[in-house]
């Protein structure tokens, strides 16, 4: 791939994860607190489903 | 104009077109022949005058400078024994004159590595996350968003990163091209001796 | 006069204002004849021309108070000008021939 292309690329990347990572904190009514149990999350995902 | 005036102008106008005797030989036989007019009967500006313009006579000068007696050629072997002889001194100078070069080199360098770093890290990252964010959307889906939102948005700040880093290295490459231009440059320019 | 012809002139004329005595570079510029035209900046590569030919010798010699520096014509110098004086009659034939054409000259464009 051309560098040239590259750049519009990455740049719609950002903007478009950011906006999906906006959404998802969103979902979450912007609870910082609830990211802290995530590793207990997976955990027991993994480990005990 | 003085003879003062003259003889400075003459002597400042010389330097540099003529070899520095024969710059003083050309002053010497001016301000004799100021003299002369002046013993002659000339008032001092008068003489001056007769005498000429003195960017006249440098240009007469500088066109024909009447050729020196060749010196005899420096023995080869002297020279060669004063290269050898003088291998601490020089030698030393040389190497670090080399290292300075070679650490300009390392800065600039620097930036480009440290890009690459950071691209290969955001994007590494950024897409480790996205690929395993299907899982975290099948588990809790507002956290799977956010990280696959976080993995695309690192994703793409690498890419950007390493868009960046590209062009620098061209950069780079020129700086590096220009820097070793130069110090080749250096080994054909005659040196000026400081004794 | 032609300032090739003064150029060839010029160095036997300096030679010669030297000839008598030593002399400096004011006093040869008054010595050598008027239609030579030789000035300050003329006189001073010949000069060191003639130095460098080993023509003419250099000294300094104080007067009033300050350094001057005086010609001295050397052996060399004088078999010059005895070299150009003896070729003088061929410089005469030449003159002559072109004396010749010279007189011929009005009757050309007379006939044109």
């Amino acid at each position: 791939m051309k560098p040239r292309r590259l750049l519009p690329l990455a740049l719609g990347l950002i903007v478009f994860g950011a906006v999906l990572a906006f959404a998802g904190v969103a979902l979450n009514h912007f609870d910082p607190s609830a990211y802290a149990n995530v590793g207990d999350h997976w955990y027991t995902l993994l480990h005990f489903n | 104009m003085t003879r003062e005036t003259f003889l400075m102008r003459l002597g400042t106008g010389l330097r540099g077109h003529v070899p520095a005797g024969e710059a003083k030989r050309l002053v010497a036989y001016y301000d004799e022949m100021i003299q002369d007019l002046i013993e002659d009967g000339s008032t001092e500006a008068d003489a001056v005058a007769q005498v000429g313009d003195p960017n006249d006579l440098v240009f007469a000068a500088a066109q024909s400078v009447p050729e020196t007696p060749s010196q005899p050629a420096h023995p080869r072997l002297l020279l060669w024994l004063l290269l050898i002889l003088g291998a601490p001194l020089w030698g030393a100078l040389a190497v670090a004159a080399l290292c300075v070069v070679a650490s300009l080199d390392l800065i600039l360098w620097c930036g480009p590595l440290i890009g690459a770093c950071l691209a290969s890290g955001f994007t590494l990252g950024g897409g480790l996350a996205v690929v395993v964010s299907p899982f975290a959307l099948i588990g809790t889906f507002d956290y799977g968003l956010t990280q696959l939102g976080a993995g695309l948005l690192l994703l793409g700040a690498g890419l950007l990163i390493g868009w960046a880093t590209w062009q620098l290295t061209r950069l780079c490459w020129r700086g590096h091209a220009l820097l070793f231009r130069w110090v080749a440059t250096q080994w054909q320019r005659p040196k000026a001796v400081f004794a | 006069m032609d300032s090739q012809l003064k150029k060839g002139l010029l160095e036997y004329s300096v030679l010669a204002a030297l000839a008598p005595a030593d002399s400096y570079g004011y006093q040869v510029i008054k010595d050598c004849p008027p239609a030579l035209g030789v000035t300050l900046s003329t006189l001073y590569p010949l000069l060191r021309r003639l130095e460098s030919d080993g023509r003419v010798t250099t000294f300094t010699r104080l007067h009033q108070g300050r350094a001057r520096k005086y010609y001295h014509l050397t052996s060399l110098g004088r078999k010059s000008i005895q070299d150009f004086v003896a070729e003088w009659p061929q410089v005469e034939t030449v003159v002559e021939q072109i004396q010749a054409a010279a007189q011929m000259l009005p009757d050309q464009e007379a006939q044109k």
